[in-house]
């Protein structure tokens, strides 16, 4: 079955649901009616039926630390409410919206709870549930085979940001696959590839006692970022000044001092505007410079013509604007920041743009100091060592390997090993192991992404709900959520607040058969004879974490989160970065060995023919990507999606407000309501990411809104082969004949 | 004072200050409140109100959006209107600390008292047919946690306890972080009606201008208008005392101490001077009195 033949849509995802009654097997599925109630934390008033158990959240990658209240005793203990541990420093004593719908996970009718294995076509939703004994020995077996028939490296492993993904990532190495990929090269990769380069390592922000920020491609007051997205509003309040440019009005943007709807994908000709300006006019701290970084002339020299007046004609932004912008940030420096960000997926030559980001900031000299970028102190738990095998029959590298000069190695990149599993070259990889991610809501182009999994020969998934990736797999296992599970020990960096360590301890116990993907790969290490890189308990790898530090078992058990306060500051005194001249790389040694541009070298983004629009994509604070789509308490406030489209452009097209639209791009077709807005560039539409999905059971996602994966190009980012989603142009139109 | 719509001494009336500039509209209180107080889907007990003046076109390529966020709930009002309108005396004050309850277990769901606030902060609980509103998460309190909304805000905009106290712990804070004091605090009320709402906002807040005059259901007008004086003039003196006998019972029924406000004071805010009240927020809640009409309600 050809892609051709079978383009995805909803509709004919429930066509052939209808044809083929299914119904009935997915009733029994989802056996645990639609209705379950949210607990109501009032109607328990007894101070001492109400049981305190330290955890932390799981509702996005944060980790905040969270006191979950519960009732009751056995099968009847219930959780009655999350809150705040307020001795979290990181997560600063706060749970977001997101944190408090985690209790709307217990009891969802979507939860999986039984191993469930294909019957009829991939998507075809024809499912029969097995034992687990069935499923692990299917999926071992066709591992084996997978194995022995394209080598090791035929299976891809998968695992999103989890704190088990670690194991599954072990059980991958343990096997002897390079294949292995996370939702972070949909996502962060450009930002920590450029700073990595720049700095030799990707800092954290201490937007607590910065005085000025200015903060493009980042929007922290909706994608929340722990602690920056508290301590941002702190420094608003105290009188640091806020300058954000986006092609929308975002909520940061609303509660900035200054907002400049920059035309998308020209951040680099403010940036390096930003460079002359402050080079030109000697704003920066020469003796620092000189001192710390490498490269200042070849910059000076790279900036010359990089004018104001220039940067307007790209960006849109007046050139008086930006002059003053490059002023008050070195006023302010070294507590003043451009923001790094996160999200980065956005353009081809992202990872240059965000150089260009790290190089502003590395002239702003606020590097390992107070109100400035911050350098990452260590802090290690112990581990239990393992040593992965080798395999003589492994081609030399990953299955993306090559196709840009620098990968992340560990990460490899997605949108490339589709194309290269779609190609068969390299070599063939033949399985997918997928572990609480879902590439078919979150990866552009998801046609394509269908196709790739149409091609492979064995795919299995591990999640809580039915995602359409978990969808698209021939056997899905159910896992319990983070509140019915135990987990290792993790570190959490905090920038200004310290890193801390936290744990899970499972506060109820999941529903039906899920088991968690700890035990699942030890269960299948064992049958692939590689158990040995699982010869250990959970409990014991705890116990030796638990040895790390002194005290940290005690404190961890009284405050819920233990907290080794290192010195956050000078970290770099007397230290070489760790960059090849031991300097900031303001100018790129690596780059310029590879015959890479070593300064950041602008490229204007293709222009927008009249007809199109530039899609982008973002989201609220009540959002996490597909993973917050089906929860009850969320879909009140994030229900669905509209099209961001200014009236002017809307006026043109004949669209209203409130309109069933039609988006086109070269990929894909959506529909969704049209959000008349002057928060929005003429030139430009917007979506929130995480909705329109194909069939993940019966819940409340399904059929809502439109999704960013089925619309944008598979471009990628030319360096690290980061995705680069923002490249994409749809046109619009009013849907006819819509209600 | 045995009316139970006059306050109790300001020190112990429980009220929250709420620094509307950082809200960012994320949901978390709406959220957190619907949890902990187990609200139905499409309902809620607690709000977040917006601003938007509208932006100007994008061509000139640098605006100020201005656009405004502030979180509320039921004020427990000095002189609710809830109270009034409501025929079982459901609706209750709790003494010690002014905060206005519904006792589920008295009330009719005759939507008198929604229809009388001026916020639109009550509503009729789909599951449990009754008035539901904000008490400042009581049960809660009784377990000595702060009200969800207060625990669980991302940017600290809400501070709870005594009035003062919090006033005074809000102070400190804002000192602490370099923000800007606290100069005044200010109440949203309907034009014309002074209700003495318990949750200020610091310094300004917007919009200002959206409670609507009290609306007293129709029997509640008869009855304190001058039909209803007539009818009292008319009535015996024996009427009258039993159904003074039957008030006092239900008042008494209501006591239960529910809540634990003392300890939500912040034991480090003492020795701060609480700032003025521009416009007497503070001052007036021991001694308020309605500027209109409204006769017949004080004994």
């Amino acid at each position: 079955m050809s892609a051709k033949h079978h383009r995805l849509s909803r509709r004919a995802f429930l066509k052939s649901a209808a044809a083929t009654g299914i119904a009935a097997v997915a009733a029994e599925v989802h056996a645990r009616g639609k209705d379950a109630p949210i607990p109501d934390a009032s109607e328990v008033t007894d101070p001492k039926a109400y049981e305190n158990v330290f955890t932390a959240c799981d509702m996005c990658f944060n980790r905040c630390a969270v006191i979950a209240r519960v009732n009751g005793e056995g099968q009847d203990r219930k959780i009655l409410k999350l809150d705040p541990n307020p001795k979290c420093s990181k997560s600063r004593g706060m749970l977001c919206a997101r944190g408090n719908a985690g209790v709307a996970l217990i009891n969802s009718p979507d939860r999986l709870t039984r191993p469930l294995l294909r019957t009829g076509p991939r998507g075809g939703n024809l499912w029969r549930p097995i034992s687990w004994e069935e499923a692990l020995d299917r999926t071992a077996q066709a591992m084996r085979e997978i194995g022995a028939r394209y080598s090791r490296c035929g299976m891809l492993f998968t695992a999103g940001a989890d704190t088990q993904s670690r194991f599954v990532h072990r059980f991958a190495e343990a096997y002897g696959s390079f294949n292995i990929t996370s939702h972070e090269s949909l996502c962060l990769l450009s930002v920590n590839r450029a700073f990595m380069d720049t700095f030799g390592e990707v800092p954290q922000v201490d937007l607590l006692h910065c005085d000025h920020i200015v903060m493009l491609g980042a929007n922290r007051f909706e994608s929340l970022v722990m602690p920056d997205s508290a301590d941002l509003m702190q420094a608003v309040r105290r009188g640091a000044k806020l300058v954000v440019l986006d092609p929308r009005c975002t909520k940061t943007a609303e509660a900035a001092a200054e907002w400049h709807a920059i035309r998308p994908g020209t951040d680099l000709a403010f940036l390096l505007a930003l460079c002359r300006v402050i080079l030109e006019e000697d704003l920066y701290d020469r003796a620092w410079i000189e001192s710390n970084t490498h490269g200042l002339e070849a910059l000076r020299a790279h900036v010359a013509s990089c004018t104001p007046a220039w940067a307007e004609q790209e960006t849109g932004i007046k050139a008086a604007h930006i002059v003053r912008a490059a002023r008050e940030l070195a006023a302010a420096a070294p507590r003043a920041v451009v923001y790094p960000g996160r999200r980065s997926s956005d353009y081809e030559d992202s990872t240059q743009i965000r150089r260009g980001f790290a190089v502003v900031n590395a002239l702003l000299a606020n590097f390992d100091r107070p109100g400035g970028l911050m350098s990452t102190p260590a802090v290690k738990l112990r581990d239990i060592p393992f040593e992965a095998p080798w395999f003589d029959d492994n081609p030399a590298d990953r299955v993306d390997a090559g196709r840009v000069p620098l990968l992340f190695n560990d990460e490899g990149s997605f949108v490339l090993t589709r194309d290269a599993v779609l190609s068969g070259q390299p070599y063939p990889v033949k399985g997918w192991f997928i572990y609480k991610t879902n590439p078919m809501g979150t990866a552009p182009d998801r046609e394509k992404t269908a196709a790739m999994m149409r091609s492979l020969d064995f795919i299995v998934s591990v999640d809580i709900m039915m995602s359409d990736t978990a969808f698209m797999s021939d056997i899905v296992l159910p896992a319990p959520c983070y509140l019915e599970r135990d987990d290792p020990l993790f570190v959490l960096q905090g920038g200004p607040a310290g890193p801390c360590i936290l744990t899970r301890n499972r506060v109820v116990p999941p529903p039906g058969e899920c088991r968690p993907v700890f035990d699942v790969v030890k269960a299948l290490a064992g049958k692939l004879d590689i158990g040995n890189a699982f010869d250990f308990t959970l409990h014991e790898l705890r116990e030796r974490q638990l040895e790390s530090f002194p005290g940290l078992k005690t404190t961890l058990e009284e405050d819920g989160v233990f907290e080794p306060s290192p010195a956050l500051y000078g970290l770099k005194k007397g230290r070489p970065y760790k960059t090849p001249s031991g300097r900031i790389e303001l100018y790129s040694t690596l780059y310029q060995q590879k015959g890479l541009d070593p300064l950041p070298v602008y490229t204007p983004p293709a222009a927008v023919p009249a007809d199109s629009f530039v899609l982008v994509a973002g989201r609220t604070a009540c959002i996490t990507q597909t993973q917050s789509q089906n929860n009850r308490l969320l879909a009140e406030f994030a229900g669905t999606n509209t099209l961001w489209i200014h009236p002017a452009a809307a006026a043109r097209l004949g669209i209203g407000n409130g309109d069933e639209v039609t988006v086109r791009s070269s990929v894909g077709t959506e529909h969704l309501r049209a959000e008349l807005t002057k928060g929005i560039r003429p030139d430009t539409v917007y979506m929130h990411s995480g909705f329109g999905a194909l069939a993940s059971g019966p819940g409340l996602a399904a059929g809502t809104g439109a999704s960013i994966a089925a619309l944008f190009e598979s471009a990628y980012d030319a360096l690290c082969g980061n995705a680069a989603l923002h490249t994409t142009r749809v046109t619009v139109q009013r849907r006819e004949g819509a209600a | 004072m045995n009316s139970g719509k006059s306050l109790p001494e300001t020190r112990s009336v429980s009220g929250m200050v709420i620094d509307a500039s950082r809200c960012i509209d994320c949901k978390a209180c709406l959220v957190s409140c619907k949890v902990a107080n187990g609200v139905p889907a499409g309902q809620s007990r607690n709000w977040i109100k917006t601003e938007n003046p509208g932006l100007d076109a994008l061509t000139s390529g640098f605006v100020k959006p201005r656009v405004r966020y502030q979180p509320g709930g039921c004020m427990q009002c000095a002189d609710a209107p809830c109270l009034n309108a409501c025929p079982t005396g459901a609706t209750y004050r709790t003494p010690e600390d002014g905060v206005i309850h519904v006792d589920k277990g008295l009330c009719i769901g005759c939507g008198n008292c929604i229809q009388a606030c001026p916020y639109g902060a009550r509503f009729r609980h789909a599951r449990q047919n009754v008035a539901d509103k904000c008490d400042f998460c009581a049960p809660r309190r009784a377990r000595g946690l702060m009200p969800a909304c207060v625990d669980t805000c991302i940017t600290k905009a809400r501070t709870f306890g005594p009035l003062d106290a919090a006033t005074r712990a809000a102070a400190k804070r804002f000192a602490e972080e370099g923000a800007p004091p606290v100069t005044k605090l200010v109440r949203i009320e309907p034009p014309a009606y002074e209700t003495g709402p318990k949750l200020l906002y610091v310094n300004d807040t917007a919009p200002r201008n959206w409670p609507a005059y009290p609306e007293q259901p129709l029997p509640v007008r008869i009855m304190t208008g001058p039909p209803g004086r007539m009818l009292f003039a008319a009535s015996g003196a024996s009427l009258f005392a039993v159904l003074l006998m039957g008030i006092t019972q239900f008042r008494e029924r209501r006591m239960h101490p529910h809540s634990a406000s003392e300890q939500h004071t912040d034991r480090n805010a003492s020795g701060l001077c609480p700032e003025q009240s521009e416009d007497g927020a503070e001052r007036r809640d021991s001694g308020l009195r309605p500027k209109t009409g409204r006769k017949g309600e004080t004994p």
